[in-house]
C-alpha cells in the first residue's frame, strides 16, 4: 500500500514490529505493513505513539496531518540535508526580482492557457458560445502577461482571469442538484466549493512532497509572496494543475452523478442558529462515505495513464506533475535554458 | 511483485515471531498465509533471510509464491475473506 489515508475519528496508531496497527477503543481496525508504505495521511484526530513517530521518520514516510475539514495542520519533515547547492540556487534565483517575475509569468501563463483550452473544448462539446468566448478572453489575458512588469501586475491578471473562469463554472455543471455561485473558501460554503477545496488540498500536498523530494525549499516561491508557514512554491507550482487535474475531476464526479447532494451535510448561513462562524461547525461537510469515494476517485484519477506532451513518454498524471517539477528544478539550477508554459490539453 | 507466503512452523514462539515479522511486509489472510504486495527482489531476500534465521531447518517450511497480475485477476474465494489487496492506496 503506497498511500494510506486514515479518516476514522478517535483512532490511534501503534507500532507492532514492522507494521502499524490502527486501533479504536481496543479494537484493531486494520494493520498497515511498512513495506511499500510511502505516504500516510491522517485526517482529523488520529493519535500516534512516539515509537510510531520514530518508525515514520526512520522509514522516511511522508506523513501529513490534516484537520477535520482537510485543512492543512502539519507535516512530518525529515531533515533534508543533501541538496544544499540546489537550495542555494533557488534562494539566489528567486531572490532576483527579474527571475521571480519570469517564473510567475510562466506559471500564470500556463494556468491561463490551460483554463482557456479547457473552456473552449467544453464549449465546443456543449455547443455553448459563452464558454468559448470566455476561453478566448482568458487566452487574450494570457497574451497580455508578457507586457506586465511586476509581480503585482501578474497577480492582477491572474485575478481577472480567475473571475472570468469561475463565472463560467455554473455552465460546466450538468447536474441540476448542484449549484455554484462563485468560488469561496475558508470555509467553503457549498458542496462544489468544498470539493474543489478538498482536491486542491490534495494537489498541494502532492506538489509539496514532490518539491521536497526534488530538494527544493517549498516555502520560497514567486507568485505567492513570502508568508510565514505558507508553502509558496508548492502553491505556485500547483497553479497550472488546478484546471487540468482538480476542476476536471470535481466536474466529473458531479456530472457523472457519482456524488449526490445528500452526501453532504449542509448548514446554511441563512438559517440562523445553524451555522455560525464563531463555533467550529462548518457550513458544508462531506459525509464519510462520500469522502472515501472522493479519495478513491482521486487516486484512480492520478493514476490515469497519459503521454507527456513534451517528452512523449508514457506516464500517469502524477508522473506529469513530477516531470514538470524536475524541469523547474533544472531551470533553477541553470541546467536548462528556458521554462516554457506547459499546455496539458492535447487536442484530439 | 506480489508474493504469497505461507509457512508451517512447529515451535510456538518461532511461529509467533514469524507472523509478527510478516505483518511488516503484508497482510495476514489465513492463519499462516500472508499476502505481500509491493515486494521486490531485495525485500524478498531480506524476508527470506529473516525467516531462515527463525525456523528449524529440519522440521519447518516456508513457501513463497510469486503471483502475476493475470493470476490475481482470476482470484476466487469461498467463505468469508477479502480480495487480495492490489490497489496502491488504502482508505480507513
Amino acid at each position: 500500500m503506497q498511500r494510506t489515508y486514515v479518516l476514522e475519528y478517535g483512532t490511534y496508531l501503534r507500532k507492532v514490529s514492522d507494521s502499524l496497527e490502527l486501533r479504536k477503543k481496543d479494537k484493531v481496525l486494520c494493520q498497515i505493513p511498512l513495506n511499500g508504505l510511502k505516504q500516510l495521511t491522517l485526517v482529523g484526530g488520529v493519535s500516534l505513539s512516539s515509537p510510531v513517530m520514530d518508525l515514520l521518520a526512520r522509514n522516511r514516510i511522508e506523513t501529513i496531518i490534516l484537520g477535520r475539514n482537510w485543512d492543512f495542520k502539519a507535516r512530518f519533515m525529515v531533515d533534508e540535508h543533501k541538496h544544499v547547492a540546489r537550495r542555494m540556487a533557488q534562494y539566489y534565483k528567486m531572490g532576483n526580482p527579474d527571475f521571480a517575475l519570469r517564473a510567475a509569468r510562466v506559471l500564470v501563463r500556463s494556468k491561463l492557457e490551460n483554463a482557456s483550452s479547457f473552456l473552449s473544448i467544453r464549449g465546443r462539446n456543449y455547443q455553448d458560445e459563452e464558454l468559448h468566448a470566455a476561453g478566448a478572453k482568458i487566452s487574450s489575458l494570457a497574451e497580455a502577461l508578457e507586457s506586465r512588469k511586476s509581480i503585482e501586475q501578474v497577480r492582477a491578471v491572474e485575478g481577472q482571469a480567475s473571475k472570468v473562469y469561475f463565472a463560467m463554472f455554473p455552465r460546466l455543471l450538468r447536474n441540476k442538484s448542484f449549484s455554484f455561485n462563485g468560488r469561496n473558501r475558508r470555509p467553503p460554503l457549498d458542496p462544489v466549493n468544498a470539493m474543489l477545496s478538498y482536491v486542491y488540498t490534495m494537489l498541494i500536498m502532492e506538489t509539496l512532497t514532490m518539491i521536497t523530494a526534488a530538494g527544493l525549499d517549498p516555502y520560497l516561491g514567486s507568485l505567492h509572496a513570502l508568508e510565514r508557514g505558507r508553502p509558496s512554491l508548492a502553491c505556485d507550482l500547483v497553479e497550472e494543475w488546478r484546471t487540468f487535474l482538480g476542476d476536471r475531476m470535481v466536474l466529473g464526479l458531479i456530472n457523472r452523478r457519482q456524488l449526490k447532494k445528500s452526501d453532504f451535510t449542509i448548514r446554511s448561513a441563512n438559517q440562523p442558529g445553524k451555522y455560525q462562524k464563531e463555533d467550529r461547525s462548518l457550513p458544508v461537510e462531506m459525509k464519510k462515505h462520500a469522502t472515501r469515494k472522493l479519495i478513491d476517485r482521486y487516486e484512480k484519477w492520478m493514476a490515469t495513464r497519459a503521454i507527456c506532451p513534451v517528452t512523449s513518454e508514457e506516464t500517469d498524471y502524477r508522473g506529469l506533475m513530477r516531470r514538470r517539477i524536475w524541469k523547474f528544478c533544472r531551470w533553477i539550477e541553470g541546467r536548462e535554458r528556458s521554462f516554457e508554459p506547459g499546455l496539458w490539453f492535447v487536442e484530439k | 511483485m506480489f508474493y504469497l507466503v505461507c509457512f508451517d512452523i512447529s515451535d510456538d514462539r518461532a511461529r509467533y515471531k514469524a507472523g509478527r515479522m510478516l505483518k511488516g511486509f503484508g497482510y495476514r489472510v489465513q492463519k499462516s498465509v500472508y499476502e505481500c504486495p509491493n515486494m521486490n527482489k531485495s525485500k524478498l531476500i531480506k524476508l527470506k533471510h529473516k525467516l531462515e534465521e527463525l525456523i528449524d531447518q529440519e522440521k519447518d517450511t516456508v513457501r513463497f509464491y510469486q503471483l502475476c497480475k493475470e493470476c490475481l485477476g482470476v482470484f476466487d474465494s469461498s467463505g468469508n475473506g477479502e480480495q487480495p489487496r492490489i490497489k496502491d492506496f488504502f482508505v480507513v
